[in-house]
């Protein structure tokens, strides 16, 4: 009986230290990657103006870092797209060495992998239908206080939210507009087409993706309008496995010099125009 | 003499070191940087800077404006027009807000209610004018909401009111927003006791109370519906026999069905304004039972939105203060260019009694241009003399054309142009038999921050 008890316990407490979140120590990727002579990043599947096709041929900002990171290690790059939930499990799988895919800094993912420096900032933004907006422009002068930003949406109790599944932007929508109505899509553009559609009033994600999609389809500029951020920003980074100094050293220093050489600036301004 | 420079090098000294104390970035640095930091953090600035020149012409009459009929008049001018809006979040609960504009024309001063003096500041009547000064306070977890001092008060579409106004406003949501309800007070407004003309600003009455009561609801995405009760006690203070009580019933109604979109106003206004007649003691009081309407019918297919619109209010166009004249508290309607407008330019009015208009619209975007064209055929509500035993209620046709193109996001240029096509009624009220067209012309650029 009393080895009963004790498996039990045992296996309780197994189990346990099983399923807590820890981090995977993963201190000797920028070893392997030298060793290698390759690196194995970690892409979105689609994510414009940051990873995008164009004549069957991979294009974006990331893609453009990607290479420039390959070439600064001297290593070959390869790329694997990865979906948004499986970031951080495949870090820590050794599935990529890093991942470049417009990833957010967040304090859930920082419990299990390390982020660079960021490369870039963007805003939570909404694209949204003009006329599930109200009316604050009079006349000449007058005004109502107009909606100039996603954080002026909370006047609007009824508006509807549509949301990316797992994205950083679910969870912002659920904690600051916890009164508005949801709708949740498995895609941006399913997010996009309950817009049009009316299922939703606007689509929440970041405002680089949207400037972009609004830049590509021009004709929906006379009905639809994007509300940004205002002040609060999301820093996008490169995505590292936990434990790794040097990986981590080595990729801030380039970061700060692409930012310092205007590199991202530019390919921003290439990849928007394209 | 050494005596005199020991002591200036004494007080020099002395002078440097109280400098040195007084302007020494670390002694108060931590202090100051703790308000400046949450000040800084907690002020938000927006608004825009906006200029447009205005070019009219006609040979025909046009109330304000061109007085005659005979020669062919020009009028030229340049706005210029900058908007602050400051917020500043004191708590998670309560903002400060202020709101004030810069404004100034250039040009000629033949259009009424443009003061067209000068540039400098201060020397063309009012250049700096304060909007709003105002706070609001949240509670319960935002769902009520108070707003106290100088705001701006409106209804939907602005048919009755789209003012600034010294007031309470206080809303309440339920429902999880399914429902929200609203209560104003508004005790004055700007120039109240002035009549600006057609349109604004309501008689000579200054004493006013106005008390709003409205709710908000959607049943589901493709469907609002707000409607209101508002209620005005006007009196003139100084000459206290004249005074007006009106009351307004209103709904405005949004459907969208797919690619189409309706939207639908309808106000019924009722009750009394008492004036005092010009030769006696004795006081004429009109009673008053009127409507408004408002139909938009749209479809949109890609970049391309076609609309259909129609709307008008019941009254005698040329008497404001008629048994069936719909009255406004301070409306701001814009339905075109040059008849029913208060986007600046030449304006026929800016409210909607005893005139009746139907039209096109037809909107386009491609790359960052956005193109607007619109035909409005505007008749009067009744029947106008034309000549002995000849009636008519043709008033005009417009037509116009915008154009804007965002040279960047925020910065863009636009350009507007307008034909009135005068017709019987319109001439009849006008007293002249000419048939000129008038011309409107705007091009303009706006930078928003």
């Amino acid at each position: 009986m009393k080895k009963i008890v004790f498996y039990i316990i045992y296996i309780f407490v197994f189990s346990y230290y099983l399923t807590a979140e820890e981090p995977v120590i993963r201190e000797n990727t920028f070893n392997d990657i030298i060793r290698k002579k390759e690196i194995k990043i970690g892409i979105s599947m689609n994510y414009p103006p940051l990873n995008f096709e164009k004549d069957n041929k991979k294009i974006g900002i990331e893609i453009e870092m990607a290479n420039s990171l390959a070439e600064f290690l001297n290593v070959k790059p390869v790329f694997i797209p990865l979906s948004v939930d499986s970031y951080v499990n495949a870090l820590e799988k050794k599935e990529v060495d890093v991942i470049l895919a417009g990833l957010s800094r967040d304090l859930i993912r920082a419990k299990r992998i390390w982020f660079s420096e960021p490369y870039f900032q963007v805003t939570p933004a909404v694209f949204t239908d003009k006329k599930k907006i109200p009316q604050t422009k009079f006349g000449e002068f007058f005004e109502e206080t107009p909606y100039k930003n996603i954080w002026d949406l909370k006047r609007k109790q009824n508006f509807i939210f549509a949301v990316k599944k797992a994205s950083v932007y679910e969870d912002l929508i659920k904690t600051e507009f916890s009164e508005h109505r949801l709708v949740i899509v498995e895609n941006n553009q399913q997010g996009i087409d309950s817009v049009l559609t009316g299922k939703a009033f606007g689509f929440v994600h970041d405002s680089l993706f949207l400037e972009y999609y609004m830049q590509e389809n021009s004709k929906l500029k006379s009905g639809y309008v994007i509300l940004k951020g205002g002040k609060r920003a999301e820093k996008i980074c490169v995505g590292l496995p936990f434990g790794d100094i040097i990986l981590k050293n080595q990729i801030n220093l380039w970061v700060g010099e692409l930012i310092r050489q205007g590199l991202i600036e530019k390919w921003l301004q290439e990849h928007m125009n394209q | 003499m050494r005596k005199l420079v020991k002591g200036k090098l004494k007080f020099s000294y002395i002078l440097f070191l109280f400098i040195a104390i007084i302007f020494s970035p670390n002694l108060y640095a931590e202090e100051e940087n703790v308000e400046l930091d949450k000040n800084i953090k907690n002020l938000s600035f927006s608004g825009f800077f906006r200029t447009r020149l205005w070019h009219f012409q006609s040979k025909n009459v046009f109330p304000g404006s061109f007085e005659d009929d005979i020669t062919e008049k020009y009028v030229t001018y340049q706005d210029l027009f900058l908007r602050n809006r400051f917020l500043l979040k004191v708590s998670s609960n309560i903002e400060i807000k202020t709101v004030f504009d810069i404004f100034t024309v250039f040009g000629e001063s033949v259009i009424n209610n443009i003061d067209t003096k000068g540039g400098a500041l201060g020397s063309a009547g009012i250049n700096l004018k304060t909007r709003n000064l105002y706070l609001t306070y949240a509670l319960l977890s935002q769902k009520m909401q108070f707003a106290l001092g100088l705001q701006p008060f409106s209804l939907p579409g602005g048919y009755i009111l789209a003012s600034d106004g010294t007031g309470i406003k206080m809303s309440y949501d339920i429902f999880k927003g399914f429902w929200n309800s609203y209560i104003y007070y508004i005790k004055a407004y700007d120039n109240s006791k002035e009549n600006f003309g057609e349109g604004f600003g309501n008689y000579n009455f200054n004493d006013n109370d106005i008390y709003v009561w409205g709710s908000k609801t959607s049943f589901n995405e493709n469907y609002s519906l707000e409607f209101y009760y508002v209620y005005q006690k006007d009196l003139d203070l100084n000459y206290d026999a004249d005074w007006a009580k009106l009351n307004w019933v209103g709904c405005h109604n949004k459907f969208f069905i797919n690619k189409y979109f309706i939207e639908l106003a309808l106000i019924y206004n009722s009750g009394k304004i008492r004036e005092k007649t010009d030769d006696s003691a004795n006081n004429e009081t009109t009673n008053v039972k009127a409507g408004l309407f408002d139909l938009w019918l749209g479809f949109r297919y890609e970049a391309l939105e076609f609309a259909l619109k129609v709307k008008g209010a019941t009254g005698n166009i040329t008497h404001r203060i008629h048994s069936n004249s719909f009255q406004d508290i301070r409306a701001s309607n814009s339905f075109t260019s040059l008849i029913i407008d208060n986007t600046g330019g030449l304006s026929y009015r800016g409210s909607l009694y005893g005139i009746l208009g139907q039209g096109i619209e037809i909107k386009y975007a491609f790359s960052n241009f956005e193109l607007l064209t619109r035909y409005v055929h505007f008749r009067t509500a009744n029947k106008i003399n034309i000549q002995e035993n000849k009636k008519s209620n043709y008033f005009g046709d417009e037509y116009e054309i915008q154009g804007k193109y965002n040279i960047e996001e925020y910065f863009s240029i636009f350009i507007n142009g307008a034909v009135f096509n005068p017709n019987e009624a319109y001439t009849s009220i006008m007293q002249t038999d000419n048939k000129n067209h008038i011309y409107e012309f705007m091009i303009g650029g706006r930078v928003d921050y």
